[in-house]
Order: structure tokens, then sequence, then C-alpha cells
């Protein structure tokens, strides 16, 4: 159980520096790998409390887990696209 | 032949070591690659016959096989694009 | 003892990963160093009994995140332009930001700490409750018998995802492609000869496996899309300006077989997406391969940012 929790340590800490880089770095890409380092802390959060079940991992949060996976991804990729286009926009502002 | 699998994973293990400090000690990229590729792909297949000896399973060693295979040559098209594409750039892209 | 090393060691490089890669001045260095966290994030799934998460990180999480980073990155200029500007931010404002930080992770590790491992939680019951397990594996279990809900409207959430991409109109393939003459290399197709059936091979077991092993949709999904980037990359399919019907039918396909099975069988069985005993293993079987088709389809679009596809060589 002690060697789990550092899980559960690193979890918060994961939290944390996400939300640190989302405020403080400038750049967009950096920010969307900001929200997804604490989106991730959000998930090993989840997945270490599943684990104190004493039969077994609590499936609910795992499949929780699986849907918020694919929800971050679609959201990075959505902003991912709205980053290229604001750059484009930029670039075409510029000439 | 546990024990020899084990020892077997070792000596991966040490050429995993190898090819990561050549990869961070190393001067320019292609000497780099050159660590990186051929120390971890022995490596890496050192550390597949020792799984397959400790499984102790042939269709488990058929499939560490084709595990290997598979990353060795995406190790090798990779090593070939990242050197190609520094050829093209020049080394002055430091 | 060992395994607390590990354990320790594991969490600790997540943590160092996490921080280096928001730091380091080099957008490149950030988006590889993400990389590297995704996957061992998917290492930590596994040890943590999450053999599922682990397939979905190491496939969605690091593989197609990874691609579309790297891609996005080429897309915005020069490597040169990589360097990240400092924080605009007052050096004051940076400092209440980091003390507020720690304070939101202390809180939350405090609280993590306090939860108790309490006897029966709602994943004990659910799996008590499952009135006859169609599928042998507890995660596909869940998801399709108690939380159809999730799949339906994440799958939906993709499809929003591609949709507004579209809108965004911010083709990444073409930008990648349009400057690059590393992919001119005879090497690069050859890969995709002897990778891409390799891949959907794996990707079709993934999906099938999901009914007794780790594995499902999302997981045989995002390695299909894989095979689709590998194809896109080595110029095996291109971007097309128009979505072709066939496309747009495949894309809802997931959303249409799930929705109609649900619908459907409204009349006999009282509610919305309960299946009859008889049935269910079959339903939830043909849900889940058109869900991973339309998955498949919806990721890869993601990455070619462009509305459609077609055949190039």
């Amino acid at each position: 159980m002690a060697g789990l929790d550092v899980y559960a340590l690193a979890a918060a800490v994961l939290m944390g520096l996400g939300f640190h880089g989302l405020v403080t770095q400038p750049h967009p890409l950096k920010r969307l790998l900001a929200v997804n380092v604490f989106g991730n802390g959000v998930f090993l959060a989840l997945i270490v409390l599943a684990r104190r079940l004493p039969d077994g991992p609590d499936p609910i949060p795992h499949a929780m887990v699986l849907t918020g996976i694919v929800i971050a991804v679609s959201a990075t990729a959505f902003g991912l696209a709205l980053v290229r286009r604001q750059a484009q926009d930029r670039e075409r502002g510029d000439d | 032949m546990s024990l020899l699998g084990a020892l077997i994973i070792v000596c991966g293990l040490f050429f995993y070591l190898a090819g990561t400090v050549g990869m961070l000690r190393f001067p320019d990229v292609y000497s780099r690659l050159h660590a990186v590729t051929k120390a971890d792909n022995v490596g890496l297949g050192l550390l597949c016959l020792g799984c397959g000896l400790l499984f102790q399973s042939w269709s488990k060693a058929a499939l560490l096989l084709v595990i290997w295979l598979l990353a060795v040559t995406a190790a090798t098209v990779g090593c070939h694009l990242i050197a190609r594409n520094r050829l093209q750039q020049g080394d002055d892209a430091e | 003892m060992t395994l607390s090393l590990f354990d320790g060691l594991t969490a600790l490089l997540l943590v160092i990963l996490a921080w280096r890669c928001l730091v380091v001045p080099d957008l490149f260095r950030g988006i590889v160093l993400f990389v590297v966290f995704g996957l061992l994030l998917a290492l930590t799934w596994a040890r943590l009994d999450a053999p599922d998460l682990a397939l979905a990180e190491a496939a969605i999480g690091a593989g197609i995140l990874g691609v579309l980073l790297l891609g996005t990155w080429r897309a915005l200029g020069s490597p040169r332009s990589g360097e990240t500007p400092a924080s605009s931010l007052s050096r004051w404002l940076q400092i209440a930001s980091g003390l507020g930080s720690a304070l939101l992770a202390g809180l939350v590790a405090w609280a993590l700490h306090l939860v108790p491992g309490s006897e029966g939680g709602a994943g004990t019951l659910a799996v008590e409750e499952l009135p006859l397990p169609a599928t042998g594996q507890p995660v596909t279990a869940v998801l399709l018998d108690f939380r159809s809900y999730d799949t339906l409207l994440e799958t939906a959430v993709l499809l929003m995802a591609v949709v507004g991409s579209w809108l965004a109109r911010s083709s990444l393939l073409d930008a990648i492609a349009g400057n690059d003459a590393t992919t001119d290399t005879p090497v690069v197709p050859a890969l995709v000869r002897l990778f891409a059936p390799v891949l959907l091979v794996v990707g079709a077991y993934l999906v099938w496996a999901g009914a007794h092993s780790p594995g499902g949709a999302f997981q045989g999904g995002a390695v299909l899309a894989a095979a689709g980037v590998l194809m896109a990359l080595g110029r095996v399919l291109g971007t097309a300006p128009n979505v072709g019907w066939l496309l747009r039918l495949l894309m809802v396909l997931g959303l249409l077989v799930f929705i109609s099975a649900g619908l459907l069988l409204m009349p006999t069985e009282g509610s919305f997406m309960a299946y009859p005993e008889r049935w269910a293993g079959l339903i939830m079987h043909l849900v889940e391969y058109a869900l991973a088709l339309s998955i498949a389809l919806s990721l890869l679009l993601l990455f070619t940012g462009a509305p459609g596809l077609r055949r190039l060589g």
C-alpha cells in the first residue's frame, strides 16, 4: 500500500504542474500540453483510487478514464487545428 | 534455463546502457544515431531472447521474435529518415 | 521492496518528464518529452492493473496525439521559430501561480491520502449486478452495460472534433508533405507496404480481443488509424477537398449502429439501450466493430485535417 501512494503523490504534483504551466506558458501548444498533463494527473488519481478496493481494481474508474483519454485527445486535436489556423491567418496578415 | 534467460537479459540491458550513454555523449547526430540504433537493436534482441527462454513457450518466443523484427525495421527506417533529413538540412542547423 | 523502488522511480520520472516538457524552451523538445511522458504513463497503467488503459494510452495518447503534435509543430513554420518566448506574466504573478499550484497539489495529495479503501466500490456492485456478462472482460462489460452513454457521447465528441477541424480549414498533411523532401525516399513506401497489413491485422485483433481480454473499439480503432497515418505519410492516401458519401457513412456508422440498436429494441425491452439477454453479446460485438471503424476514420481525419481522403498509389 505504501508503495502505491507515490502514484497518488505524483498525480497531485502533475495537476499542480499542469495548472502552473497553463497559467504561465505563453505559447498555445505549450498550454495544450499543460492541459494534457493536468488531465493525466486526474486520470492517475482515479486509477490510484480504483486500486484501493480489497478485491481487485474497480472497473468503473477504468472505464471513465478510457473515455477521458479519448475526450482529451479529441479536444487537443481540435485545439491543434485552431492553433494551426491562427498561425495561417497571422501569416496572411503579415503579407 | 531461467538462469541463462536472466543472464541474457542482463547482457541486453548492458547494451541498452551503452546505447544510451552513446546517445548522450557522442558529438554529432550520425554517431548518436549509430549508437542508439545498433546497440538498442542488439539490446532488444537479447531482451526478447532472454524473455523467450524465461517463458519456455514456443508461441511466446515466436511473438517476441516478430516484435523484435518489427522494432528493428522501424528503427532502421527512422534512423534513415533522421540521417537523411539531417544531410539535406546541412550540419550547420545545430 | 523492489516493486516499491520501481514505483518510486516511475512516479518520480513521470513528474520530472512533465516538468521538463512544460518548462523546456524548445517546443520540439517539449513535444518529444511529452510523448515519452505518455509512454511512461502507459507503463504506469500496466503497473496499476489497468492494461486496457495502457493499450489506449500507448495507441491514442502517445501515438496519435504525438503525431498530431509533431505535425502541428511542423506546420507552424521553420524549426528556428520553435523557441517559445518567455512568459509574459510579471515575476510576481508567476510566483503567485507557482504557490497556488503547489497549494493545489498539496490539497489534492492530502485528499487522496484521506480517501479510504472502501469495502464495496461502485465497480464491485456493478460487476455483481451484470445480468449476463456477455463479455468476460470487466472494463468492456462495464462500458457497454452501465456506461453506454459515455461511449456513445465520446464517439459523438470525437466526431465533433473532426467537424471542428474541418471548420478550422488547416490541413495538417498538406502542410507537412508540401515542404518535406525526406519522404521522397523509397524506404518509406516499402515500410508502409510491410507495416500497414500488420497494423490492420493487429487493430482488428484488438477489437475482437476486447470481448475477453484487454482491448476494444478504441484501442483497435487507434491502431487502425495509425495504419492510416502511415499510409498517408507514405503517400498511399492523400487528402481530398470533398467528403465522399462512403466516407460520411463510415464516419457515422458507429453512432448509427449504436443508436439504432438502442432505439429499435426500445418497444420490446422498455428502455433505451436495453438489450435482450440472448442477443446482448452479438449486438455488443456489432456495435464494437462499427465503433472501431468510425473511430479509426475520425482519428485519421483529425490527422490529415482535410475533409476527404483519396487513394494515391
